[in-house]
This record gives C-alpha cells, structure tokens and sequence, in this order.
C-alpha cells in the first residue's frame, strides 16, 4: 500500500481545460514528479465509442498531457482503451480517426485488441494466437485471471485522462471505472456465479461482482498520475450523450497522484459524500483502508468555495419519462438496471416518431412485474422478465367467436330479443410480446429485435439508427471479434 | 451635418405624415419617397404603413423620440431633434432644441438609465414633452451614414443592401448608436454581431446573392388594414452583370380590385399584372410573427430555441393554402400525382412534413457524432474554377478553396466563429487531404472534430432546387442535387461522418425510401 501522506491532489479552475492541465501539474511538482526520462509512459483515457465528447475523453486535454510527457523527456508515448461494447477498437477508430491525431502529437495510438491486424488476411489464425499472447499477458488477481496488454504492464508510467460524465450505476465515472476498460469488454462481463436466481437478484450479485471486479483490476496497474476532467460534465442521463444529457461547464479539473484520493475529492467537489458512492467505498476499504477524505492533501482551490451541484442519472427505471411507454419494474439486479437504462433512454432519444407511431407500450422488466394495462406491445427486458410472467394473465388474450361480439352488441343495445346464447370465448396467446431475452440482453440485439417486432414501416428513425450502428458493430466485424476473443 | 439628400427625403416623408391625417389616405397614394437609406422609390403611404406597423413592434411602441447627436469624445452634445409624434413610429414633425438644454456627465455611459430619466424628466420642465426613447448617435455614426448615403440614389440596390449591412455592423460593433429602452432587435444584433467575431456579413450575403439563380417573384403580403405586393426579381443585364429589383405596390397600382376577389384570382391577377413566373401569398402578421420569434432567441442560440425555430419554420410550411400559398399551384399538391407516387413506394407529401420530429432527429445526430462541443472546420470550394478536376485530384482541395471558416460549438450552442486564412490549410510539399490539414491546424486549433467541404456548386443547386423550386416537382435535377452530395468534389466530411457514409453507400432510390418515411408522417389524415 502506498504511503498515503503522499497522496496530494490538486483543484484548478481555469479559462481552459488544457491550461488547467499545465497549472494543476505545475501546483503537483510539474510533470517531472511524474514522468522521468526515459520512461514509457502509457495514457489511458475513454473511448466509449464513436461520439464526440464528452461520451470520450476530451482530445485537447490529452493533447496537453502528451506535450508535457514529451517535455519531461519520455521515450514513448502510447495511448488506448478498450471500447464500451463488444466492438473492435479499429472501428471506432476509423470512424473518428484519430489515429493520425495521436501520431502527430507524437504518441502511439495503440489498438489494445490488436483489431488493426486481426482484420487483415494476410494473418492466418496460428499467427494471430502468437500475437495475441505476445501482446496480452494473463495476471491473476484473487483467483480471477484477467488479459491485460503487455504495452500498459509494461509501461514505467500509467497515466489516467478521465472525463466525469454521470453514470447510472456509480453516480459518476470515476478514474477507478476508467482504470476497468484496460481489459476487453468481453472480459469485463460479469459471468453468474451462483445458480439461486432469487439471490442473485436480490443481493444484487450483479453488482457486487462488477466492483470486485473494477477494484481487481485497478490493483493491476495504478496509475501514477489521474486527471480527472470536470471542466465539463455530462449531467442529467449519462455517459453516453442522450435526449435528456446536458453539459454542464464548472471549469474546474481535478490532478492527483492516486486514483482512489483523487476520486474522493472528486465526489467532495460534486457534494456527495463517501458513503453516497459504493464503488469508491469499497474501493477505499480494500486497497487504502485508513484514507479519510480530511486527510487527502489538497492544493488549489480551497474545496469549501466550490459548490458544483449536478443533476445525476434517474435511479429508478420508472423515472425515465419515455412518450408512449409505460414502465413497470419487478425486482431486478444491476446488470438489467444498467442495460434498461441505456435502452429507454436509446428509445426517448432516437425513437421520437417511431414512439408515437406505436402507442401504448408496456416496458416490463425484473421478477414479477406488474401486470400492463394494455395487452399490446409488451416488451419483457430480461430473462427474469421472460420467466417469471410465462404464466401471467397478460400471456393470453380473449378470443371472442363472431357471435359472443354480436351478443355484446345487442346487450349493449338492450335488444334482449336479438340476444341468443352466450358465444364462445377462447382464450389464445398474445402474440403482441416482445422478448428479449439475456441476463442482461445486448442492446445491439435488442435493437434488432424491436425492428423485427414493429416493422420496419413503423419504426423508420430507428430503421435509419440502426443502419448508422451497423457501420461499427455488424455481425461480421463482431464474429471477427468473438472469434478473437475466443482463442 | 446630416447629408443632404438623407435629409430633403426625411423631410418629404415627414411632411407627408403630418398630412395623412387630415386626408384620406387612397387620395394621395401618388406621392413617392425614397425608404431612407436605400435608393428604393415608394408610394409614400405604403411607407406610412410599414412605419405604423413595424416600428412599435421592433423598436418602440411610444410616442416623442428625441435623437441626440454627441461627439466622439463623449465631451458635448451636437444636436437635439424632438419628434412628437401622436401615434408611435409615425414621424410627423421636427424640432430642433438648444443643445445646451441637457447637459452631459462622464458617468452618464455607464449608467444609461439614470440618464435618460434625467432627459425626460428636463424635456417634461422644458417643453411638456414627455420622452418615450431616445436614439443617441456618435459624431463618427454620422459621418459613416453620410458617407453612405452620399451617393444612394445612383446605388444599385444589392449594392446598397451590402453597403447597409455593414453600415449596421459597423455602427453596432463600434457602439456608435444607440436607442435607449433598448428594442429587442437591438440587443438581437449586438449579440449577434459580437459572435460574427469580426466576420463581415454583407461578404456572406454577397456569396449568397451570386449563387442566386435569376428569378421573378411576386408576395402578396396580406392583412386586414393594407394589402402589399412586392414584386422582387434578379435579371441579368445588358453588362452582364446582375441587377437585384425591388417593388412595393399595392393593389390601386396594379389596378385589381380585390374587393370580391378570392385569393386564388387575386394571385392570378398579381401574376398577370407584373408577369411573374411565380406568385406567393403569405400573411403579414406570420412573417412579423417569425421574426419576432427569430430577433428574441439569444445570442449565442441555444439548441433548444434553434429547435424550436426550426419546428414553427417547417409547419409554416407544410401549412400550404392555410399560412401561404403559391400559384401556379405545385403539381406535387395534387392528390392523384401523390397517389401515384406512393403506389412506386414514395410518401412525398409537403403537407405532412414531420415538422415535429425533424429538428429533434438532426440534432440528435449532431449531437452524438460531433458531441456537445465541437471544433468544426468548413472550406468553402469552388470546383467549377478549375480547368481540369482529375488531373488535380491531389490538390483540388487546395486550387479550388475560397473560403475557410471555423466554428466552435459548446453544449451544442455554436459559440465562435472565425474566418481562416486558406493559406495556413494548405502546404506545397505535404499532402493535402482532410486529415493532413487536420493534423496541420492542432497548433492553432486543437482538436478539430470534423472537416466539411462544401462547393459553390451544390450550394448553387441546392438554392435552386429545394429553396427556388421547393415545392416543384422536378425529379431529374432534384435527383442530380442528390447525387452531388454523394460525390467528394461537392460535398465532404472528414471523418466520414455515420450517417454520410449510409448515405454514400445506398442508391439515390434506395435513401429515399430510407429518409421519406423520416420525413414525411405516415398517415394522411
């Protein structure tokens, strides 16, 4: 454990988020504290996917901190991150090519799953298991075994960029979660370790296993030096930029020499306490055990004159106010939270019309949920969803022969002499239920399966989004991937 | 001080106020003035009328303005004219006061209020006046209007709305002039023109005004109390130069009376009467609605009020035959070629344009692929200035550049705006695609999202086709148009933005059938 009367973290306010980088080093020691001649230096920051900031890091700021690793003398200067879905990081980055960007800065953009060359042909499988083992290293970590890119183990200096964004499951992204997205997506699954589903859901196994997970992982490597970017912050439905995001400009940046420290001053700035954020609890507990935030060295501004009030992520499903969608929630764990969260908010933001052109959905989710009012468009989120409703009543709809319809009128009408015997009512399946399936379900296969389920005629803005996704993440460049990932 | 000519036409507008009253207004409809500051000739009642409805709507609704005329150096007062006028705008008479009547302070600037209350409070003791507004004009405001309107009778009229453009920018962005209560249309321009960041307008609307194909319109502006035409048309003269013409009538002029006339007929006649290819009929009180609307958002716009804009624009239009009209009646509003055109699979109805929907999805696609704040860099080209295209590929960028712009937008607000030397894109020894320029600007820039290359060209045909022709149903060059985008030499992005690149892939039918239904609402009733 690190001598924690080391651990300073500076507070600056500038005119400018790259300005703020220069001072809060130069309030830090200046950049030679952190970086020696020589040193590899490895720059990790977010790359979610192909939007602009703040969903990723801003690219000015990083510009600065690879200007002053240079300045400080640095050998090489990579720089990556594993994207937020299942997609190849070569996608993403043709997209926003950003790869000559980083190359005239004068550092490496390194394509951490090596998806710059697994999509060529002239590689043939033997040869890409050889690069894959040459370019990740397998560490265990309580048990757990994790892929990690040699180019960030190897590094004599880790640094984090971090743009602070709200975050639906932590509150906010915090450098610990940008930490987590040095090991592939596939790796960051969370695999159901225990068979009670009941558990699983109600102690929120989901959860627990994913902090386990984040804290493990950032124990692998520590970064020496942690910007976390709050100059802007996506507030109000975050990380990704949707209907309800906003941006909200503090001017304020955030440096130190300790993730874990420089996420609590974090916190403290947006007035939130320790207890308010589990990760970063647990996270203080395991790794520095005693760090109190009073006793976090902090210079610059005095923390008492900063008040930041942010608005953070709806934390009930109910609370997302989609048109034409009416939410109802059983009991669920984190993983469908989380995955049902960036569904509804997909849909209030690029399915305006298309929500309008089908009224009346019921949004289900979670054990037991209630029932919906209306018996058309059911979507059940989830497995749990799926299962625990097979029997419910909303499963079958009324069948009325011609004649039970007939009898109906007339009874309304009050013609007792046209009213025979009662008709038949049979009792069918409601075929105006959409499943999907997935503990969580993929939001891409989701996508597909709402297309599927309404028609293409009935959803087009989300016909056109889908097309616009498929650029990044089709079935062929995801086989290609999950072929990857699989040896 | 005042020019001449600027002054003997004031005058004359005056004059003819001050007597409207006593007379009916048809009966002396053959008196002509000047609109002060343009070399455009109109019935004086027609002026009349536009000062009675515009100037309470736009600057003050209020009787008596006094104008003060100070010097440069904020010392003294040059002259004091009171107008007293019974109904607000309506200038009728002119009274020139002792300057020394009011005297000036240092602090005076800085606390503007205060010192227009000390002027009403003095022209109430001095002349039972009591001041409504007052408009305060520099020495050097002055001398800049005399200049102007020096010669304004022999200016061609696109030259003298250039020339006023910048006369506006010029007075504002130097705080020359100034009204005080401040209208909103005032503040509107200050801000505006402070984010122009130095970038002259008139240059813009003069790059406009040469992509214009050449037209003849006529707009039957309609409202209970007094009908106007204006009769606008771009011709090509004798010296091959083009010439912007402008006419404000009314219908005694043209000799129609419209009493008992439908608007159908009414167009038609209009139509006849000035020989125009096309007639507009379109309701005062929506265009001084918009207006009002557009002059109240502030400076920088946000997203939302944009979006908002946006909406009531496209309703206005899809209210064909309710808010506007046009004759000849577009073939496209006829209900048998529309149903035909949705047998082929094409739902094009103007009417049921998703004016709802549309600015909510284009800003959403800004948004996520540029992000909130974005750097974006736009080259204007002009392709058609180059000999041969193909054997320049390389450098086409560089041959064919007129001008650079770039835009900073922050929480999707376009914030700055700055005009950029082509030269310091461009190198003689390095390649000159849109990534290396990219790369080139990070010093002076940063960061810049995105590239956008856009010709004079597609800008020329997209005038012509969807703001022009709009609502006419040319297939086959509304197709052309299409096509320019999808082809690098007219229209680019770096990098390829998603939506381009969809767009680039699929046959021009193919984005049809994938952008109507985005475009047009599904059900007809």
């Amino acid at each position: 454990m690190k001598d924690q009367s080391n651990f300073q973290v500076a507070v600056i306010k500038g005119n400018t988020p790259e300005t703020s980088v220069f001072e809060g080093i130069k309030m830090l020691g200046g950049i030679s504290n952190f970086i020696n001649e020589g040193d590899n230096v490895f720059i990790k920051f977010n790359l979610y996917s192909p939007e602009g900031f703040p969903t990723n890091t801003n690219f000015d700021i990083l510009g600065a901190v690879i200007n002053l690793c240079k300045e400080a003398g640095a050998n090489k200067i990579s720089i990556g991150s594993f994207p937020a879905f299942k997609v190849p990081i070569k996608a993403i980055s043709d997209l926003l090519r950003i790869e000559k960007y980083f190359n005239t800065l004068g550092a490496e953009f390194v394509f951490l799953d090596n998806s710059n060359l697994y999509g060529k042909k002239e590689f043939t499988i033997e040869e890409l298991k050889i690069i894959k083992s040459k370019s990740l290293s397998k560490v265990k970590v309580n048990d757990k075994e994790f892929l990690v890119p040699r180019v960030i183990l190897e590094s004599d200096k880790f640094i984090s960029v971090n743009q602070v964004n709200v975050n639906p499951l932590f509150k906010l992204n915090f450098s610990l979660l940008n930490s987590y997205s040095m090991i592939s997506t596939y790796n960051q699954e969370i695999e159901k370790t225990t068979e009670n589903k009941s558990e699983y859901v109600s102690l929120d196994k989901y959860k627990q296993e994913l902090k386990t997970k984040i804290i493990d992982v950032f124990t692998i490597k520590q970064p020496k030096l942690v910007i976390n970017d709050l100059f802007y912050i996506l507030e109000g439905a975050g990380p990704f930029i949707y209907k309800d995001s906003n941006l909200k400009k503090t001017e304020y940046l955030v440096i130190g020499n300790n993730s874990i420290a420089t996420d609590i001053i974090t916190l403290k700035m947006l007035n939130l306490e320790l207890e308010d954020c589990d990760l970063i609890l647990d996270a203080r507990n395991k790794i520095s055990y005693e760090l109190k935030p009073s006793e976090i060295k902090t210079i610059g501004v005095d923390l008492k004159d900063i008040d930041i009030n942010i608005e953070f992520c709806a934390t009930k499903l109910e609370d997302i106010d989609v048109s034409n969608v009416s939410i109802r929630s059983g009991r669920y764990c984190s993983g469908c939270f989380k995955q049902a969260y960036h569904l509804l908010n997909f849909m209030k933001t690029k399915m305006i019309k298309d929500l309008k052109y089908n009224p009346r959905n019921s949004f289900l989710i979670g054990e037991n949920p209630p029932n919906p009012n209306n018996p058309k468009n059911i979507i059940l989120f989830g497995d749990c969803a799926i299962n625990s409703t097979k029997e419910s009543d909303f499963r079958k709809v009324i069948k009325k022969s011609k004649k039970s319809i007939k009898n109906d009128v007339n009874k309304k009408n009050n013609n007792k002499s046209k009213a025979s015997k009662e008709g038949k009512i049979k009792l069918k399946k409601n075929e105006k239920i959409l499943e999907l399936e997935g503990c969580p379900p993929d939001i891409f296969s989701c996508i597909d399966f709402m297309i599927k389920y309404y028609g293409k005629i009935n959803v087009p803005n989300l016909c056109l989004f889908n097309k616009t996704i498929k650029l990044w993440s089709n079935r062929s460049i995801r086989e290609k991937l999950d072929i990857w990932e699989a040896f | 001080m005042i020019n001449n000519k600027f002054k003997d036409n004031w005058r004359n507008i005056l004059e003819f106020n001050s007597k409207i009253e006593i007379w009916d207004r048809s009966k002396i409809s053959e008196e002509e003035v000047r609109i002060p500051l343009t070399p455009i000739t109109i019935k004086a009642s027609i002026l009349y009328y536009l000062f009675e409805i515009l100037y309470p709507k736009f600057i003050n609704d209020q009787q008596n303005i006094l104008d003060i005329i100070i010097s440069d150096e904020e010392k003294e007062i040059l002259g004091l004219y009171l107008y007293q006028t019974s109904k607000a705008g309506i200038h009728e008479t002119i009274q020139k006061l002792p300057n020394d009547i009011i005297k000036l302070h240092k602090k005076d600037y800085e606390n503007i209020d205060k010192f227009f209350k000390r002027i009403q409070e003095t022209m109430m003791k001095k002349n039972s006046v009591r001041i409504s507004s007052i408009r305060m004009f520099y020495k050097e405001g002055i001398n800049l209007l005399n200049r102007y309107s020096s010669d304004i009778e022999e200016k061609s009229i696109e030259s003298s709305v250039f020339k006023i453009i910048e006369l506006i920018q010029t007075l504002f962005e130097k705080n020359l002039f100034l009204i005080y209560p401040e209208p909103t249309i005032c503040r509107f321009l200050k801000e505006f023109f402070l984010t122009l960041n130095n970038i002259r307008l008139y240059k813009f609307f003069k790059f406009l005004y040469k992509l214009l194909p050449e037209f003849n319109l006529s707009f039957l502006l309609s409202s209970e109390k007094q009908n106007i035409i204006l009769h606008l048309q771009k011709i090509k003269s004798n010296l091959e130069k083009s010439n912007l013409r402008l006419e404000l009538k009314t219908f005694y002029e043209l000799g129609i009376d419209n009493k008992a006339l439908n608007r159908k007929v009414l167009l038609n006649k209009i139509q006849e009467s000035l020989k125009t290819e096309k007639t507009y009929f379109i309701k005062q009180k929506d265009l001084i609605s918009i207006f009002t609307d557009f002059i109240e958002l502030l400076v920088p716009i946000k997203k939302e009020n944009l979006k908002f804009l946006f909406q009531e624009l496209l309703f206005g239009y899809r209210s064909f035959e309710d808010h506007w009209e046009l004759m000849p009646r577009p073939l496209i509003y006829n209900s048998l070629i529309r149903f035909l055109l949705r047998l082929l699979g094409f739902n094009y109805n103007l009417r049921k344009i998703s004016h709802w929907s549309i600015p909510d999805l284009i800003f959403d696609l800004l948004d996520s692929f540029f992000g909130l704040n974005s750097k974006v860099l736009v080259l204007f080209t002009d392709v058609g200035s180059l000999k041969k295209l193909d054997s320049e590929k390389d450098n086409y960028l560089k041959n064919s550049i007129k001008n650079s712009l770039f835009l900073e937008i922050e929480n999707s607000t376009l914030t700055n705006l700055k005009l950029v030397s082509p030269e310091s894109l461009f190198s003689n020894t390095e390649s000159n695609s849109l990534e290396s320029i990219r790369s080139r600007c990070i010093k002076e820039f940063g960061f810049i999202t995105a590239i956008i290359v856009i010709d004079n060209t597609l800008i020329k045909y997209f005038i012509e086709d969807f703001i022009y022709n709009h609502s006419k149903f040319a297939l086959t060059s509304k197709l052309k148009m299409l096509k320019m985008v999808k082809n690098e030499y007219y229209f680019n992005i770096f990098p390829k933005f998603p939506l381009y690149k969809v767009i680039k892939k699929r046959g021009i039918f193919s984005n049809l059938r994938l952008f109507l239904p985005i475009l047009i609402d599904k059900h007809e009733f």
